[in-house]
């Protein structure tokens, strides 16, 4: 019986996500790949979730079948994964059948019982949770512009947040904008300071525009003056219902669907929504430290490197302030230098912005850099999970103490590195019980049973019988 | 590199292919010796004698010169509008007489037949290519398939025969099956003489131009069946190849990207996947246009409509290498000039090649 | 090894799916059939397989009957024999063209991807004055100009055809170029030829030969469309497809028959031509071979 909605009793509901007994298979034609067995883990708000492990283990596949986006030859076969109370995993069942076609299996869609989750889906991609990929050459569509694939992002989720924008500009009294100047002429521009000077107004959308400004590292303090009191404009009475109508409503109101795309009309309308979507995504390439932005936004991917492209994936992925961002290898494509950027870029927002992140990664070193929890995964399954410090000074399972020990340490001198025998059994016919025990040293006859997470710290479970009470 | 730029390097180009095409129409008038070329050139139609014709044109084209003179002054002759003769049953007198009469025919059944293949031929296959493997896929797959695996030409005759055979319905009579238009209703008209109307040459215009309405349904019913087995046969092809470059681009890392930025279904093929999977329809386009070009000649001989194809199939039959050239240099004009188009619609759909 | 599992496991893929295997089938069906009428005609009661056998005392074209199982066309010939004996002809043709027009544009692509250079461009821009002229009308030009025989006809759609290959061959040649094998046989030295031959074309070969088999569905109809249009055997009484669609196109109307069997004919050899094609670009296809 697979649960829609989470019970009221569920302890642990403080947690943003939760993924309970995922199972993952692939129907190739040479046979079925068990991917993923029995993954569990929680995400709480806030916190940066590691998952590590060697390629193939299957920490990609986890994490993009968190928002169902699996491909077309994977299905999740079991699981729940709980976010804000709903299991997104809820239609499985339903989804698809396995059937025996001559001593092979195939994959029989139900493509109708996927659609109608798609609208909840839709709605919680991008927005609640965003996901940054791997490939940065190839995620970005190529014959669009870079402003047009950031602005589509607040366009679909996030209206209220332009209008509002728009709006304040509208209503916002000069005098307000005077105290703000002289505030920071005076060398008060503090956060609060101006929260407060801010607040007093009650103008929704005023002071998300105010403080950008105010923390842009790319101009001078003369022009953010400049700019700030630039902030009064009027909007033409005839946009003005139109706006405050998606302000209320959240959406274009109905009467507007259809006039705010006719292309003379649209100026007035969507038109204006749209400028304004390109002035956030403006601020959100400054966020991420991109140069260049006037120029970024009217190009092509095509004419940014790999550390910029990903740059705007992460623009992307931030824009409408969701509550889970999911990295897959974000830096695993680019090199050295320019991964150390992009781990500096996602500490900051890890400081700036209150979001979880889900970090997936095969090095060890990144992850100890950005995670606060990490979860080690091996041939499809989780066997550890700990605090990261715990982790890396208690390692227990046998598997994270070999990758570990394979790891060149910085601070003394070691013979020889560690070497797990053997290799990555074939998930096609993966070992009985504990997917490891085919290369474990400490290997006994109770390994050909999958252990549960033994818990032996506060915070840290181990799937391995050695820890058994 | 700008949009601008893109397409004047685009035209630059057009030089040496219009070249390239002067030569091979001047090296197939010249394979095999002289007389061919001779008998292009000579009127018969004149009071001059034969004989001292050829003497003058041999003097003129420098016949006895080595042969890159003669590509010259052959080319001069060539654009100052000396194309030489044609002498077909359908026609008599000068090249560009013949195709200032017959291409205005002929470009009415590419336009209609091309307009309609791009208005219906694209959304279904972006369609086929979103629902695939349902119903709708597969029975477009299989129609497309019949379309670009069957003559063009014996489609015509099958849809003659099933709108003019008595042993099949009578009651599908309603479309005409051969020629242009009924000839009873141009008896004694003084601006349609001998198959050919005035000023526009295109019978559907001069007919609204003359205010005769009744000429102008009956010349349109006359184009439906050719337009319509002509559309088909291209349909097909560019059904297939919409629906397969549709299908490539939504399996690209950049749909879902999109997806997982929370874009529903329609907003994606809108958005992005449309316009990605237009990139390779319009490379192939330029191989359609040649299909095109080729079935424009099929289809005139069967439904007996005076182009430029039907010029040329005459030409071939009665041996008249006039007609022969003049629809060489016009069929290769058309493509040229087309693919000159696309490469400039390709270059404005995709910016990474203007980079 | 390689190769040959390669080919098995193309081959199993291919008979996985049942459109290709028919169109498979199919094919062989008409070359079969081809190669009895040439060998032994009788066997499919075809009489003479070298030309229609007139009956003039019933020139009228007479439905099909147990007599003559496709019934007959003007004047008198029975078209059953002839469109059998007609397809030996237009598939023997049609072979021949595909495959001196692939041959010859696959060395010439081959080459000027290897020389490079001022050749190649040389090779290039020639290639592409060829493709700049549409193949139907290109065909016509040619052919007439060389004589408005068949033969000339096939030797007018090897000049018309070659470019396409070139420019394909040319492409695969290109990146194949650049792969490290070939680098090793030129350090191993190997002379260009050998290079060429041995280790360039051997894997152009495979992606073409999809192209291969999709044209020889294609240059069977511009065949058959060119001698319908007039191009004509120096024999009058050669069976030949096109050909027997045209001299039966005055009776379509009162006698279909007479324009409805060579037709099919031919679309049915073009479906399976097709299907096949199809079918051998899946199968070729490396995310289908996992």
């Amino acid at each position: 019986m697979i649960q829609e909605t989470e019970p009221e009793h569920t302890p642990g509901s403080e947690e943003l996500l939760r993924v309970s007994g995922l199972r993952i298979s692939f129907v190739t034609r040479s046979g079925v790949i068990q991917a993923i067995d029995d993954v569990s883990f929680e995400v709480k708000p806030g916190e940066t979730l590691g998952l590590v492990g060697e390629t193939g283990c299957g920490k990609t596949q986890t994490a993009i079948s968190i928002m169902r986006l699996t491909p077309e030859a994977g299905i999740i076969e079991k699981g729940e994964i709980w976010f804000r109370g709903t299991n997104l995993a809820k239609n499985i069942d339903k989804e698809f059948r396995i059937v025996s076609k001559k001593n092979r299996k195939v994959l029989k869609r139900n493509k109708a019982k996927l659609n109608n989750l798609e609208r909840e889906l839709a709605d919680i991609r991008g927005n609640h949770i965003s996901m940054v990929f791997q490939e940065p050459m190839t995620s970005l569509n190529p014959v669009r512009t870079i402003g047009r694939q950031v602005s589509e992002v607040l366009l679909t989720h996030d209206l209220p947040r332009l209008s509002n924008r728009i709006l304040a500009r509208h209503a916002v009294p000069p005098e307000a904008l005077r105290e703000v100047t002289d505030a920071l002429a005076h060398q008060k521009g503090s956060r609060e300071n101006i929260r407060e000077l801010v607040g007093k107004y009650d103008i929704p959308g005023l002071e998300e525009q105010i403080t950008s400004v105010v923390y842009r590292r790319d101009i001078s303090e003369g022009s953010k003056i400049q700019r700030i009191k630039g902030l009064k404009q009027e909007v033409n009475s005839a946009s003005l219902p139109f706006l405050r109508g998606v302000s209320a409503q959240g959406k274009i109101p109905a009467a507007y669907r259809f006039p705010a795309r006719i292309p003379i009309l649209r100026a007035r309308f969507l038109g204006l929504l749209e400028k304004e979507a390109l002035a956030v995504s403006s601020e959100l390439l400054s966020m991420v430290g991109m140069p260049n932005i006037s120029s970024v936004l009217k190009g092509y991917p095509h004419e940014l490197s790999g550390g910029m492209r990903q740059r705007v994936m992460i623009a992307m992925a931030i824009a409408a302030s969701p509550e889970l961002i999911i990295a897959d290898e974000p830096t695993s494509a680019l090199d050295v230098t320019i991964q150390a950027q992009i781990l500096q870029l996602f500490r900051e927002l890890k400081a700036n912005l209150n979001t979880s992140i889900l970090f997936i990664s095969h090095d060890m070193g990144v992850i100890a850099e950005i995670c606060d929890r990490v979860g080690i995964m091996y041939a499809g399954n989780l066997v550890e999970i700990a605090d990261i410090v715990d982790l890396f000074s208690d390692p227990r399972h046998p598997y994270t103490k070999g990758l570990l020990s394979a790891i060149p340490p910085s601070d003394r001198k070691v013979e020889t590195l560690g070497l797990i025998r053997g290799s990555v059994p074939n998930l096609m016919n993966p070992p009985t019980g504990c997917r490891f025990n085919t290369r474990c040293p400490f290997v006994f006859d109770k390994c050909s049973q999958m252990p549960p997470p033994i818990p032996v710290k506060e915070g840290h479970y181990v799937r391995c019988w050695l820890y058994e009470k | 590199m700008t949009l601008r730029v893109y397409i004047i390097r685009r035209l630059i180009l057009v030089f040496p292919t219009l070249i390239g095409l002067t030569l091979i129409v001047f090296i197939l008038t010249h394979v095999g010796g002289y007389q061919r070329f001779l008998g292009e050139y000579v009127n018969i139609h004149s009071a001059i004698p034969v004989a001292v014709q050829e003497q003058r044109l041999t003097q003129q084209f420098h016949l006895n010169d080595p042969i890159f003179v003669q590509y010259f002054y052959w080319l001069s002759a060539f654009l100052q509008g000396n194309w030489g003769y044609t002498q077909t049953p359908i026609y008599s007198g000068t090249v560009l007489g013949a195709i200032g009469l017959f291409l205005p025919n002929t470009i009415i059944l590419a336009a209609f037949s091309s307009i309609l293949t791009i208005i219906i031929g694209i959304p279904v296959g972006v369609w086929s290519a979103v629902k695939k493997d349902s119903l709708v896929d597969h029975s477009t797959r299989i129609f497309s398939f019949i379309g670009y695996s069957m003559p063009v030409y014996w489609l015509g005759l099958i849809l003659i025969i099933a709108f003019a055979s008595p042993a099949v319905c009578p009651c599908l009579n309603i479309f005409p099956i051969s020629g242009s238009v009924n000839i009873a209703l141009t008896n004694n008209l003084s601006w349609f003489t001998s198959g050919i109307s005035y000023p526009t040459h295109i019978l559907l215009i001069d007919s609204l131009i003359h205010g005769r309405l009744d000429i102008f349904v009956d010349a349109a019913l006359h184009q439906v069946l050719p337009v319509v087995t002509l559309t088909f046969s291209i349909l097909a092809s560019i059904i297939r190849v919409m629906r397969s470059s549709m299908e490539d681009t939504l399996n690209q890392d950049y749909i879902r990207t999109a997806r997982a930025k929370g874009l529903r279904q329609g907003a994606i093929i809108n958005e992005h996947a449309r316009r990605n999977a237009l990139i390779p329809v319009i490379t192939l386009t330029g191989y359609t246009i040649a299909g095109l070009l080729g079935g424009v000649v099929l289809i005139e001989a069967v439904f007996n409509l005076p182009g430029i194809g039907y010029w040329t199939t005459e030409a071939l039959i009665s041996g008249d290498i006039g007609g022969i050239m003049g629809g060489t240099v016009i069929f290769g004009l058309a493509f040229i000039f087309s693919n000159l188009i696309v490469d400039i619609l390709y270059g404005f759909f995709d910016p990474r090649i203007r980079y | 090894m390689a190769r040959f599992d390669q080919t098995k496991l193309t081959l199993r893929i291919l008979f996985e799916n049942v459109t290709s295997a028919a169109g498979l089938l199919i094919v062989l069906g008409y070359v079969l059939i081809a190669i009895i009428d040439a060998v032994y005609p009788q066997l499919i009661g075809v009489v003479n397989a070298y030309a229609e056998v007139p009956d003039y005392t019933n020139p009228v074209p007479q439905p099909p009957s147990l007599q003559h199982l496709f019934g007959t066309t003007y004047p008198g010939i029975d078209l059953y024999q002839a469109v059998v004996a007609a397809i030996r002809v237009d598939l023997w043709y049609s072979f021949v063209i595909v495959l001196a027009g692939a041959l010859v544009g696959i060395l010439v692509g081959v080459v000027a991807a290897y020389y490079s250079g001022f050749f190649d461009e040389i090779l290039m821009r020639i290639t592409d004055i060829f493709l700049s002229i549409p193949y139907l009308p290109f065909a016509i030009a040619v052919g007439f100009v060389l004589g408005r025989g068949l033969d000339e006809l096939s030797l007018a759609l090897v000049i018309v055809w070659w470019p396409l290959y070139a420019r394909y061959a040319r492409g695969q040649a290109l990146s194949i170029k650049e792969n490290a094998y070939v680098e090793a046989a030129r350090a191993s030295g190997v002379g260009s030829w050998g290079i060429i031959t041995k280790h360039i074309v051997p894997n152009v070969l495979t992606p073409v030969f999809v192209q291969i088999s999709l044209d020889l569905g294609t240059v069977v109809q511009t065949f058959a469309a060119l001698t319908f249009i007039g191009f004509a055997s120096a024999n009058p009484l050669l069976p030949e497809l096109g050909k027997l669609i045209s001299d039966g196109f005055p009776y379509a109307i009162s006698a279909p028959w007479v324009v409805i069997f060579p037709g099919v004919t031919i679309l049915i050899f073009a479906v399976a031509m097709n299907l096949l094609g199809d079918g051998l670009r899946d199968a070729l296809d490396p995310r289908n071979r996992t």
